[in-house]
């Protein structure tokens, strides 16, 4: 177990926190709120090319679905065929619907690791030593840190407006990425539609709970999905399919 | 006493199992209520990672199994082709 905090400490911890004094140390005005903006989109432009691809083929595989349903149909008691006759197909027809987990994997801590980061580092509460410590020795450590967004908003506390907001964020997306197959069966539809509704309900009740510093980076890592799956749709209305 | 402590050398594998169980019904994309945002599965190989660790770390007990999951979840990223991908034979 102290091998594994060991780990995420260097791996994970550190580098978000050296990663945010940076930004606070170089950009003009020092606002920690920016710094998060920043940062986010950081993560988001290192995990693109795996989301871009997922999202590029959902339209080859609509026009597949036909072909899809027989196979499921024909392999109905045999997942393992139903999986290997499925992969030869998108093989096939060159495309490959399927994510990777790790992308995935690696969200959750990151997103921890974010949270220690706000949780630690932008603590008024807490002497600026202590919060700093970890620091690399070649960035500079800042006298004191503001834990302001646009010195407005006090990230280091909850925000019940920026949850909410993150809330709106998350079911816009969800919106956005859900299937529209006219001929879903009774139980995807109701699956379906707890996604778009129950989970960012769920993130609203989490996100007004915790340093508001995390629902910020939510809202922006979501809008930045949403811009992606927007350009995507666009550019396929452009080529004509 | 024999039966206490085996259940006490099996308490690592039994959370383990737990936590990936609930990973399974709230989060995944592939085996949660998620799952209807990807109708054509999310998981590059199959079993999908979360299941081929739960086989993994049944069959190969916590810390080879932890290690097989491990290099699975490094397997599943966007420039390996999709497979079949099953546990090593025990």
């Amino acid at each position: 177990m102290a091998f594994i905090s060991l780990l995420y400490n260097d791996i994970i911890y550190r580098p978000l926190l050296n990663l945010l004094v940076f930004f606070y140390n170089v950009i003009p005005g020092h606002d920690v709120g920016v710094v998060i903006i920043l940062l986010t989109l950081l993560i988001r432009l290192v995990l693109a090319p795996s989301f871009h691809k997922s999202l590029k083929s959902q339209k080859a595989m609509n026009d597949l679905q036909p072909k899809l349903n027989e196979l499921k149909e024909k392999y109905k008691n045999d997942k393992e065929g139903q999986a290997k006759a499925m992969m030869a197909l998108y093989k096939d027809n060159k495309i490959n619907p399927l994510s990777s987990c790790l992308p995935l994997v690696i969200q959750l801590p990151v997103l921890i690791g974010l949270y220690q980061v706000f949780r630690i580092a932008l603590n008024p509460a807490v002497d600026i030593v202590t919060r700093l410590k970890g620091l690399y020795p070649f960035v500079n450590a800042p006298h004191s840190i503001s834990p302001f967004l646009f010195g407005l908003l006090d990230l280091s506390k909850p925000s019940i407006a920026l949850g909410i907001i993150a809330g709106l964020a998350q079911f816009w997306q969800s919106k956005l990425m859900m299937p529209k197959t006219p001929g879903q069966d009774a139980t995807a539809k109701a699956m379906s539609f707890q996604t778009t509704y129950v989970l960012p309900l769920v993130s609203v009740v989490i996100a007004i709970k915790l340093p508001a510093g995390l629902p910020l980076y939510w809202v922006v890592t979501t809008l930045f999905a949403v811009a992606q799956q927007y350009y995507i749709l666009r550019k396929k209305q452009e080529t004509g399919n | 006493m024999e039966n206490f402590l085996k259940i006490i050398f099996n308490l690592p594998k039994r959370l383990l199992l737990l936590i990936i169980g609930l990973y399974q019904v709230l989060l995944s994309p592939d085996h949660s209520w998620l799952k209807s945002a990807y109708p054509y599965g999310y998981c590059k190989h199959y079993p999908s990672c979360s299941e081929y660790s739960k086989l993994a770390i049944n069959n190969f007990g916590f810390i080879k199994g932890s290690l097989l999951s491990l290099k699975r979840v490094v397997k599943c990223n966007p420039f390996v082709e999709p497979s079949i991908d099953l546990i090593p034979n025990p």
